[in-house]
C-alpha cells in the first residue's frame, strides 16, 4: 500500500464486499466498533480498512443484503496468522505485543478422539456435599476473566432462575435453592495435586478452570494450560486414588463446545460443567479473540454503554434458555442411547468412553480404554 | 389496538427497521432495487431512527386515539379507522399542505419532497407477520403489542382545533372570482375543486390579478401561473402572507414568487374593477391610481385573522372562547413554488397585539442562499411559537415542545434554534411515558 509500513498493511482478515449486493446503507459502518467500515467521501460509497478487522463477523451478520464476507488469511508458517502480524509489529516498534487468548484454539482437543459406548452405573456421591448442585450438571459462569456487559449478567440471572441452574459467582456458587463456597484451580501442570490439596483443606466444591484469558504476552497463555480433558482425567484419578473422590464436587470449566462434550466430561469424572462461553456464543460471540480491546461489536466483552445496549437482556436470556433447552434434549437423547437415566449416574463411568488414536500415556491419564 | 413501542435503551441504531420498511412498501419488494432505484424516486421509510449522543430510537406513527393529523387534514387524506384504530393515509387525496406535519407532536409524519406527499406508517396493515420493522429488529427494541396508553385520550392526542362556532377546521375562506362577465366563488385552497376551478378559468386567459397574498391568494396565483397566465398579486399590506409570517419569512417568500416569474405589488389596494360595455372584466384600478389590465380578478382578501381561517390557517380560538391561548395553537402551512413555510403559535408581539405586554424572546436563523429561515419564540422557558421556511422538517418536534409545554433553559434556547431539535431532547421520563409506556 502506498506510503505504509508492512505492519500496518498486513492483515489477518480481508473484508470481501460484493459490490453488486452492497447498497451503501451504512449498517456495517454503524455496527463496527473498530472502524473497519467507513464511508468514503471521495468515491461516495462504503468501503473497508482490512487492517483493523478482528474477524468478529458482526457486520456480515447484520448486513441486510448479505454483501459482506470475512476471509481469514491463514499463513503457511503458522495456523495463527497473528504470529506473523506480531513479528511485523515487533520489527517496527521493538515493543512487547499483548493479546488476550480468548480466541486461541486449544493445544489439542481430545473430545473428538473420545467416543461414547454403553455400560453400567457408578456409585453415588457422599451425602455431605451441597445437595442443591446434584441435579444441575450445567452451570452458568458469571466470572469470566474479561469485563463483561452487565446486561448479559442480568440475562444469565434470568436464565438461572427460570431453568433452576446454578451460577458460578465470584465467591460462591448459587442457585435458587442454595449456595456454597468453592475453590477455583487453573489447569496448570500440577492441577491434580492442587485439587487434592484443596480437598484435604476441606473444599467441597472445586472448579477446574481451563478457560484462558487475561492480558499476557502473545501466544503465552495456552503454553501454561493443559487441555481440560486431561485435567478432568488427572483430577478424577488422583481423587479416586486417595479415596476422596466422593467427598468433593468437581466442576469443569472452559473448553466445552457441544452437548456431547458435556456427557464426555461427566464420564471422564466431572460432576458439573460450566457453559459460560456457550452462553456468550448464544448471544452472538464469534470467538474472534479480541475481548481485550473492550470494544466487542457484539456488546459482549465490553462495558461501554453504547456497545452494552446491543444486548437486550430479555432477548439474550431467551437465546440462552433456548440453547440450554436444546442441549438438555440432546443430552437426554444421548443418555437414552447409553442406557442411563441421569447424567449423574454417568459420572466417572469410564467404561462408557473409548479412545480413538490416542497414545498409551494419554489413555492412562484419561483413564479410558482404546476402542476396538 | 396493537401499536409499535420503541425502547430507546436497547436501540442499537442499525437502521435495519428503516430498510425493512422501505422494502415492504416498495414496488419491487426487493431491497437492492428499492434502496438503489426506488429511493431516488421518492420511496422513503415511515419509521426513522433518531439519535442524540449515544442514545437512539426508532420513531413511527403512534396511531393516536384522537389524532391531531386527522383533525387538521382538510382534504380527508388522513382518517382514523374506527374498527382497527389505524390512521390511514390516502395518497391520492393528499395535496401536500403539511398541516398534519405541523399538528403531529410525535414527529411521525415526514415530507416526501419528490412527490409532494407525506410519508406515514400504516402498521404494515395486511402483512401476515405484522410490522416489518418489529420483525427485523435484531435487538428486540421494537415491540408490537397492546398496551393501555396515553394517546388514546383526547387531551393527549392533539391540539385543540375546534373553532368557536363549533365547526371543525374546514375552510370557510371563499375566493370571489370575477372572470369575464361571470362571478363565482370557491371554497378554500385545499379543496379539490379549488384547483379544478382555477385551471378551468385559465383557458383563454392572458392576465389575471389576485387580490390578497394569504394562502388562498398565493395558491390561486400559483395554479394560474402554472397554467400559463400572467399573474400580478396585489397586497394591501407591506409584505406577503401578512397574517402568519414575519418580515424575514415574507421576504424569502416574495423572492421565490418573483424568481418564479410573478409580479407582486405591495402596499397597494384595489380601488375598482373596470369592466367593458359587455360587463366583462378589463382590469383593476389601484390605489396608486394606476390601471392594471386583466381578464380576471380574484379576491382572496376577505378573510382576516379574526375570522378564524384563511387558507390552511386552521384552528384559532377567537375572542369569547373559553379556552386560553395556550390550550390551542394556531397553525398554518403552505408550499409555494416548492418553497414550504409553516408557522404555529405566537409569532411575536407584532402579530399578536393582545400579548404585546408579555415578554418574548425570539431567536432567528437565516440562510438566504439556501432559502432557509427559522424563528423561534419563547416565553419564560417555554417555546410558544415558530416560523419555518424552506427546511420545515423539524416543525413536528417544535409543535411537541409547545403542546406538551416542555421547558427549554434560557441558555440553551439559542442552540435549540441553531441546531436541529430532536425528540430525544424531551425529558427522559417524559419520552418513555409517551413512547414506551408500561414497558413490560
Amino acid at each position: 500500500m502506498l506510503f505504509q509500513k508492512l505492519a500496518d498493511t498486513y492483515h489477518e482478515f480481508t473484508v470481501l464486499r460484493d459490490v453488486n449486493l452492497c447498497i451503501n446503507c451504512d449498517v456495517c459502518v454503524r455496527q463496527c466498533s473498530y472502524h473497519v467500515h467507513f464511508r468514503d467521501g471521495v468515491r461516495s460509497c462504503v468501503t473497508s480498512d482490512n487492517s483493523k478487522c478482528v474477524g468478529c463477523l458482526r457486520c456480515s451478520a447484520l448486513c441486510p443484503t448479505g454483501a459482506l464476507f470475512i476471509r481469514f488469511n491463514g499463513s503457511n508458517w503458522a495456523s495463527q496468522s497473528g504470529l506473523l502480524r506480531n513479528i511485523y509489529k515487533q520489527a517496527e516498534t521493538g515493543v512487547k505485543q499483548s493479546d488476550a487468548s480468548q480466541g486461541c484454539p486449544p493445544i489439542h482437543v481430545y473430545w473428538d478422539k473420545l467416543m461414547l459406548v454403553t455400560g453400567t452405573a457408578d456409585e453415588s456421591l457422599s451425602a455431605s456435599l451441597p445437595k442443591f448442585l446434584l441435579n444441575k450438571p450445567l452451570l452458568l459462569d458469571t466470572t469470566p476473566s474479561i469485563p463483561i456487559n452487565p446486561n448479559l449478567l442480568t440475562a444469565m440471572e434470568i436464565v438461572a432462575e427460570k431453568l433452576n441452574l446454578a451460577e458460578i459467582r465470584t465467591n460462591e456458587i448459587s442457585a435458587t435453592d442454595g449456595s456454597c463456597k468453592y475453590v477455583r484451580i487453573a489447569v496448570t501442570h500440577n492441577v491434580a495435586k492442587l485439587a487434592l490439596k484443596a480437598v484435604a483443606d476441606g473444599a467441597k466444591v472445586i472448579v477446574i478452570d481451563g478457560g484462558s484469558g487475561g492480558d499476557s504476552p502473545f501466544g503465552c497463555n495456552n503454553d501454561q494450560l493443559m487441555p481440560i480433558e486431561l485435567a478432568i482425567g488427572a483430577v478424577d484419578k488422583i481423587l479416586r486414588d486417595e479415596g476422596v473422590r466422593e467427598s468433593v464436587f468437581v466442576i469443569a470449566a472452559g473448553g466445552i463446545r457441544c452437548s456431547s462434550d458435556v456427557v464426555k466430561a461427566v464420564v471422564l469424572g466431572a460432576d458439573g460443567v460450566s457453559i459460560g462461553a456457550i452462553m456468550m456464543i448464544a448471544v452472538g460471540c464469534s470467538l474472534c479473540g479480541s475481548c481485550h480491546t473492550g470494544k466487542c461489536p457484539w456488546g459482549i466483552a465490553t462495558v461501554e454503554s453504547n456497545l452494552c445496549k446491543r444486548q437486550n437482556p430479555e432477548l439474550a436470556a431467551e437465546q440462552m434458555i433456548n440453547v440450554v433447552n436444546a442441549w438438555t434434549q440432546e443430552i437426554d437423547e444421548m443418555l437414552e442411547s447409553l442406557g442411563s437415566g441421569s447424567l449423574s449416574d454417568m459420572r466417572g463411568n469410564k467404561d462408557k468412553l473409548r479412545a480413538v488414536g490416542l497414545s498409551e500415556t494419554e489413555m492412562k491419564i484419561l483413564g479410558v480404554e482404546h476402542a476396538g | 389496538m396493537k401499536r409499535i413501542f420503541p425502547d430507546k435503551e436497547y436501540c442499537i441504531g442499525c437502521k435495519l427497521c428503516e430498510l425493512a420498511c422501505l422494502v415492504v412498501h416498495s414496488e419491487s419488494k426487493d431491497l437492492i432495487a428499492a434502496y438503489k432505484d426506488e429511493r431516488i424516486r421518492g420511496l422513503a421509510p415511515s419509521i426513522q431512527v433518531i439519535g442524540k449522543d449515544d442514545t437512539c430510537v426508532a420513531v413511527s406513527c403512534r396511531h393516536c386515539g384522537e389524532p391531531a393529523c386527522v383533525e387538521v387534514c382538510n382534504v380527508g387524506a388522513l382518517s382514523k379507522d374506527p374498527a382497527t384504530g389505524i390512521v390511514h393515509y390516502n395518497t391520492a387525496q393528499c395535496v401536500g399542505c403539511w398541516s398534519c406535519m405541523v399538528a403531529c407532536p410525535y414527529d411521525s409524519i415526514k415530507r416526501n419532497k419528490f412527490l409532494n406527499k407525506i410519508i406515514k406508517c400504516d402498521l404494515c396493515s395486511g402483512r401476515e407477520d405484522g410490522p416489518a420493522c418489529v420483525q427485523v429488529c435484531p435487538n428486540r427494541s421494537l415491540k408490537y403489542e397492546e398496551r393501555s396508553i396515553l394517546y388514546d385520550r383526547a387531551e393527549n392526542s392533539g391540539i385543540s382545533l375546534k373553532l368557536s362556532d363549533g365547526r371543525g377546521p374546514s375552510l370557510g375562506a371563499d375566493c370571489v372570482i370575477l372572470s369575464g362577465a361571470e362571478e363565482a366563488s370557491v371554497l378554500g385552497c385545499t379543496e379539490p375543486c379549488f384547483r379544478v376551478k382555477f385551471e378551468a378559468i385559465s383557458k383563454d386567459l392572458k392576465r389575471a390579478v389576485v387580490v390578497g397574498s394569504g394562502h388562498c391568494g398565493l395558491k390561486a396565483a400559483e395554479i394560474l401561473y402554472e397554467s400559463g397566465v400572467e399573474v400580478t398579486i396585489v397586497e394591501k399590506a407591506f409584505r406577503v402572507l401578512p397574517q402568519n409570517s414575519d418580515g424575514q419569512a415574507a421576504s424569502l417568500m416574495s423572492r421565490r414568487i418573483k424568481d418564479a416569474g410573478l409580479t407582486i405589488k405591495l402596499g397597494t389596494a384595489v380601488r375598482d374593477v373596470i369592466r367593458d360595455d359587455g360587463g366583462r372584466v378589463k382590469g383593476v384600478l389601484l390605489s396608486d391610481r394606476s390601471f392594471l389590465e386583466a381578464g380576471a380578478v380574484i379576491f382572496t382578501s376577505g378573510v382576516s385573522l379574526d375570522d378564524c381561517v384563511s387558507g390552511h390557517f386552521t384552528g384559532k380560538t377567537s375572542e369569547g372562547n373559553e379556552r386560553t391561548v395556550l390550550d390551542s395553537i394556531t397553525i398554518s402551512s403552505i408550499s409555494f413554488c416548492g418553497l414550504a413555510m409553516v408557522s404555529a403559535g405566537i409569532l411575536g408581539p407584532e402579530l399578536d397585539l393582545a400579548d404585546e405586554d408579555a415578554e418574548y424572546d425570539s431567536y432567528f436563523y437565516c440562510d438566504e442562499v439556501k432559502q432557509i429561515y427559522r424563528k423561534l419564540v419563547f416565553k419564560d422557558q417555554l417555546l410558544v411559537g415558530y416560523i419555518l421556511v424552506g427546511d420545515i422538517e423539524s416543525c413536528s418536534i417544535l409543535t411537541s415542545f409547545i403542546k406538551f409545554k416542555l421547558k427549554i433553559g434560557a441558555d440553551s434556547q439559542g442552540q435549540f434554534c441553531r441546531g436541529g431539535p430532536n425528540l430525544l431532547m424531551w425529558p427522559d421520563n417524559f419520552f418513555d411515558k409517551q413512547w414506551n409506556p408500561e414497558k413490560s
